[in-house]
């Protein structure tokens, strides 16, 4: 049935009209599209002029930051742009059809029928309260292409479909209790249930660590490219996108400043927003270039050793369950963990989230005590210090937490949150601190003006600058940076990285430095620990872990950042 | 800053025109209760029988009752009494709850947990009841029966400040100033605390108007202020007996009190959702 | 993260046990509650007993002692409690001070004709407020959005009283629809359950309103209709299902509010009922009447709670395993 409607429907291009060159006759053709958004008081062009063509069984990237209008684009693509988002210019051709100029009623007909939706974020994009079956067949059911009872009969072969095991099962589950990979797989199912012409793939794997998104992408890539269904792939990532598809079409600030090939694209960047994007990738990119600062590696020897900063022993942290269903009701977030911190140096600790990572940087800045083993700091004991020793501990060692948007009072100035931490210790008069959060913001390259605004007024990647001066505030020997760039966009992540690896070298602070992203890592560590489960699988210098892992985790691990980075 | 942020809070009124009228309503029902004298010369408690039952007029605005007392007035004096019932409520809710749930939510899990338990348990008394129960053990008047009313809201402040502090203090910039070696006491002052009290305060002023309608209906019931004392409910009450002869006397201090009541939900959401998201 | 999963319920005996025995405990505290607020509070029971509810003017210190030996008030706090609550396991509350009938028997008389206003005014306050939600969200007329959003906020503010009253003003005296006082069948529970609804139904709307435009945002929304499914389908098989469990929440929660109305509504239109046994126990401080009526009031309320409890993990399966599994 799919192939009859899909016969019928297919278009016959408008002579005359099309650019010669251009691949294939369309699919989808967006042309100068302009989309504004209504705000308070004003108005905002979100897309001001998008051109996008994607022809049947061909795969596409559109590329760009977050804000470039390329999620807006997609949205257009699909007819479900904001209420308050208005199509002020272009067309979108759909299978010779505008769709800037359908009604509602049409637009919906053409929603699943024709192009189909994968959304960004699997956690949230299925309706939590129906089971999974039943949101799959109601792809069928709303166009009328079966019943009921036979569209919910037909629900576990769509899922085997794309690639779900055990479909029968699976079609009687909700939401929450499939994993995030099966989950997108479930959402890839429903987008392909009524057979539709173009995905339009928003983001689809962002949310999933690297080992399932390369399988949900490899699954993707067959299922569509051999049915002739077009794709276009929205991402911010040009790395996935060089290496999925032929052609990049790359936006900024809501417009089109590069549409080419894939490898042009990347070899020769012509647009500074491309090569700015360029830039980011290969800087995250492990393989490529080595070290873009010189740093001394420590090496491995008794002499290391006995210099540690920061010595690990044994540590484990267990917690009890509440009215545990299974097991003896105790859970390992840490299991029997040990190695060393050099002074002045970078510790990596890579892992999975829930692998233990986050709780063992708690450990050592004694917010949670261990349940068992020892934390010396400078060769001495901290494992139990309480009170007013732990307090004055807390001068020698400073956290850096994930999110810039909560880790800063919303309610104090940059100067007040930059000498929160002398005001505490009662350091220096009123005056002195003042000096001293100014020569701090200095420090992490923020312009002086910076000192009386309010987070609010800040972006990430400044705020994250802010956290940093203020953990450096007391001039503590070390930082515990807890994912410190994993909330920020590519370049910003970079000038972070750079930003870090520079005080290191000038005031010689040791870094736990804790992170899920494998390229980040390679920026900045000098030795790396890999985390799985609570137990470290395997540490050793930077270069061996990251170029010769042993561990077969490590590898799988490296192999995905490999992959995903390969054609960049 | 104070120029910028005036200019913006006048453009913020602008576009909200209902928002002024209901400041302008709580506005005047305050003062009525400060300075009556600015909206009535008459006495409240002597009448002219020789005008009981006047509907509304000019001369009298609410018309006059059974012996001939001017309602206006009535009602202008009695926003002293009801108000004062009112503040006194939301002041016992607001004290006692907002501090059992700062206590709850900073000092551990036990505390936390036997506190929690008691609001559960005041939580299940329909208020009313809980304040029918607290009157029966005080006894009748307007500060007896506003206390009445506040215990019976204390479990709901506890809880929001409760609910409040705890996610405050797991803020990653609590943390923070606990790892910047901020003693346990300074962090609740200069962190939590500022974080943790805007809901406390919306809830108060959200609470409000349900403490004018609870502390009228004891009144209206009887257990207020003793009778020639012109009190919202007692008014709207004694007008009961005259539903068929004389509409105006429930009516219009009922429609006092519903204006005021809704005046002053206005200005609650207004802090609840709407400042909030102009910041 | 197996086993339970594939259960068609989400409800398990254990969890049903672990909230009953809950709801009993939460019961038991809040009887202890009220005995500790009518008997420890300033003001000595016996003599505000003999004071409002016998006679007026001085009473001799034998009578006192007499009263207080007859209710058992000179005993410690201690044994009065543990003898109360014997009694009470066994639904007996004591005698009225004021008529010196059985409070149980009191209370037994006047409860279903305030459970039956309660129950009608609640099924009306979701009829109505449940539909003024669903229109006011479904609507596109921006005015007419406006407009139904803020009804609502108008009826929470309506003193129940007073709404009685006018009510009576209109439909009784002017168009002697309904009849004004009393007790008369159906026709008489008109204006009471109606006048209960108002805030009731206000309350139901905001939330349910509230919570519908939230889900209309989620994600999975833009999922349905990416579909192509129709509006009416994503507002009502979607979002409202979704949105009905907050919704559910506040409709336990009026329960209780609705009670407390009643108590007012009841001496508004002179109806015999629990809630004028409250107010005339209140005015003549005849606390086991007050004591029982607060107990059993609670009783409903608490049940009510359960049952809400016990819905939940019918309408989102999350909800028991999510309080397992948190510390996972």
């Amino acid at each position: 049935m799919a192939k009859e409607t899909a016969l019928d429907q297919r278009p016959t291009p408008p002579v005359g009209e099309r650019d010669a060159t251009s691949p294939a006759a369309g699919l989808l053709d967006v042309r100068d599209l302009a989309v504004d958004y209504r705000i308070r008081g004003g108005v905002v062009h979100a897309v001001r002029a998008a051109s996008v063509r994607v022809a049947p069984g061909e795969m596409v990237a559109l590329v760009g930051e977050s804000g470039s209008g390329k999620s807006t684009t997609a949205h257009a693509v699909l007819g479900l742009l904001a209420p308050t988002a208005r199509v002020v210019g272009g067309r979108v051709d759909l299978a010779g059809e505008d769709l800037t100029r359908l009604g509602a009623e049409r637009m919906r007909r053409l929603r699943g029928r024709t192009v189909a939706l994968i959304p960004q974020d699997p956690g949230s994009s299925l309706n939590p309260v129906v089971r999974v079956g039943d949101q799959v067949a109601e792809a069928l059911v709303v166009h009328g292409l079966a019943d009921r009872r036979r569209a919910r009969a037909a629900a576990p072969d769509i899922l085997a479909e794309a690639g779900i095991a055990d479909p029968g099962l699976r079609a009687r589950q909700f939401p929450h209790e499939l994993s995030g990979g099966l989950r997108q797989r479930v959402l890839i199912a429903i987008a392909l249930a009524a057979r539709p012409r173009l995905i339009v793939a928003d983001e689809p794997t962002s949310a999933l660590d690297v080992v399932v998104a390369r399988q949900i992408l490899d699954h993707l890539q067959t299922l569509t490219l051999d049915a002739g269904i077009g794709v276009l792939l929205v991402t911010h990532d040009l790395a996935v996108a060089a290496q999925r598809c032929a052609r990049i079409v790359v936006m900024a600030a809501g417009e089109v400043v590069e549409d080419a090939a894939a490898a042009e694209v990347i070899a020769a960047p012509k647009h500074p927003a491309t090569q700015a994007l360029v830039a980011a990738t290969a800087s995250r990119h492990p393989f490529r270039r080595p070290a873009a600062v010189p740093r001394p590696r420590t090496p491995p020897g008794a002499g290391a050793q006995s210099a540690a900063h920061v010595r690990i022993e044994r540590l484990v942290k267990e917690y009890r369950l509440p009215r545990a269903a299974d097991g003896d009701g105790v859970v390992r977030a840490v299991d029997d963990v040990s190695f060393d911190i050099a002074r002045g140096q970078t510790f990596a600790l890579v892992g999975a989230s829930g692998s233990g990572k986050s709780t063992l940087a708690r450990m050592l800045l004694r917010f949670t005590t261990p349940t068992s083993g020892r934390l010396l700091l400078d060769g001495r004991d901290i494992t139990a210090v309480r009170g007013g020793e732990l307090r004055r501990l807390r001068r020698r060692m400073q956290l850096v937490h994930q999110s810039p948007f909560a880790s800063l009072n919303p309610r104090f100035t940059v100067e007040q949150i930059i000498g929160d931490p002398l005001a505490a210790f009662g350091l220096g008069t009123r005056r002195e601190r003042r000096a001293r959060a100014a020569e701090l913001v200095d420090l992490v390259a923020l312009p002086a003006d910076t000192l009386s605004r309010r987070p609010a007024e800040l972006s990430g990647g400044q705020r994250q600058r802010v956290a940093i001066a203020r953990a450096l505030a007391l001039h503590p020997g070390l930082v515990v940076c807890d994912e410190p760039v994993s909330a920020l966009d590519a370049t910003v992540q970079a000038q972070i990285l750079d930003l870090l690896v520079g005080l290191q070298e000038e005031l010689g602070v040791s870094y736990l430095f804790i992170s899920h992203d494998l390229t980040v890592v390679r920026r900045i560590a000098h030795r790396v620990g890999v985390l799985r489960q609570g137990r470290l699988v395997e540490d050793g210098p930077a270069e061996q872990v990251l170029t010769a892992p042993r561990h077969p985790y490590t590898q799988e691990l490296v192999a995905a950042a490999h992959t995903e980075h390969r054609t960049a | 800053m104070s120029r910028a942020g005036a200019g913006r809070l006048v453009r913020f009124l602008l576009r909200r025109p209902g928002l002024v009228g209901s400041v302008l309503v709580v506005a005047a029902a305050v003062l009525a209760a400060f300075w009556p004298g600015l909206f009535t010369s008459r006495d409240p408690l002597r009448g002219e029988p020789a005008e009981n039952f006047s509907p509304p007029s000019t001369r009298h605005w609410f018309g006059t009752d059974e012996l001939g007392r001017d309602l206006f007035s009535r009602v202008v004096h009695g926003a002293a009494l009801s108000l004062k019932g009112t503040l006194i409520a939301v002041a016992v809710a607001f004290v006692v709850g907002g501090v059992l749930g700062l206590i709850a939510g900073y000092a551990g899990r036990r505390v936390d947990g036997v506190l929690m338990r008691a609001v559960d348990v005041l939580l299940s008394i329909p208020a009313l009841f809980l304040s029918l129960a607290v009157v029966t053990a005080l006894g009748y008047g307007t500060v007896r029966v506003a206390i009445a009313v506040g215990v019976a809201s204390v479990a709901g402040f506890a809880r929001v400040a409760r609910a409040e502090t705890l996610r405050v203090r797991h803020a990653d910039f609590v943390e923070a100033a606990r790892g910047s070696g901020g003693r346990w006491y300074r962090v609740l002052v200069r962190h939590v605390l500022p974080n943790a009290a805007g809901p406390v305060v919306v809830l108060a002023a959200l609470d409000f108007g349900a403490a004018v309608l609870a502390v009228s209906a004891l009144s209206f019931l009887g257990y207020g202020a003793a009778p020639p004392a012109p009190e919202w409910g007692t008014l709207i009450s004694s007008g009961r007996d005259y539903l068929s002869n004389a509409w105006w006397l429930s009516t219009l201090p009922g429609l006092t009190v519903a204006v005021l009541v809704l005046s002053a939900n206005r200005i609650g959401r207004a802090f609840n959702g709407e400042r909030a998201t102009e910041r | 993260m197996t086993g339970r999963m594939g259960t068609d319920t989400g409800l398990t005996r254990g969890y049903v046990l672990r909230r009953l025995a809950q709801a009993v405990g939460v019961l038991w505290a809040a009887q202890l509650a009220t005995f500790l607020i009518l008997n420890l509070l300033p003001g000595d029971p016996v003599s505000t007993m003999a004071a409002g509810g016998l006679q007026t003017g001085q009473v001799s210190p034998d009578r006192l002692a007499q009263l207080r030996a007859q209710y058992g008030f000179d005993r410690p706090l201690l044994v009065q409690y543990g003898d109360y609550l014997g009694h009470a396991v066994r639904g007996e509350f004591g005698d009225s001070v004021a008529s010196g009938r059985p409070v149980s028997s009191i209370i037994a008389a006047a409860l279903p004709s305030t459970l039956g206003l309660t129950a009608t005014a609640m099924a009306l306050a979701v009829l109505v407020g449940g539909g003024l939600a669903l229109a006011a969200t479904y609507t596109d007329r921006r005015w007419l959005r406006q407009l139904l959003l803020s009804l609502p906020a108008a009826g929470i503010s309506l003193p129940t009283f007073w709404t009685g009253l006018m009510l009576v003003q209109l439909l009784s005296f002017r168009i002697r629809l309904f009849p004004a006082f009393g007790n008369h069948g159906l026709r008489g529970l008109v204006l009471p359950a109606l006048t209960l609804a108002v805030p009731a139904a206000a309350l139901i709307a905001q939330v349910l309103a509230r919570s519908l435009l939230s889900e209309l945002d989620e994600p999975y929304v833009t999922t349905a209709r990416a579909k192509g499914a129709r509006r009416r389908r994503v507002h009502l098989r979607h979002a409202l299902r979704n949105a009905a469990i907050p919704a559910l929440t506040v409709v336990g929660l009026l329960v209780g509010q609705t009670l407390s109305g009643a108590v007012v509504v009841e001496t508004v239109f002179s109806r015999d009922g629990l809630g004028r046994v409250t107010s005339a126990a209140v005015a003549a401080q005849d606390i086991p009447v007050v004591q029982g009526v607060v107990v059993v009031v609670a009783s409903v309320f608490v049940l009510v709670s359960l049952a809400v409890d016990l819905l939940y993990p019918l309408l989102d399966r999350r909800i028991v395993l999510g309080a397992q599994a948190r510390f996972a």
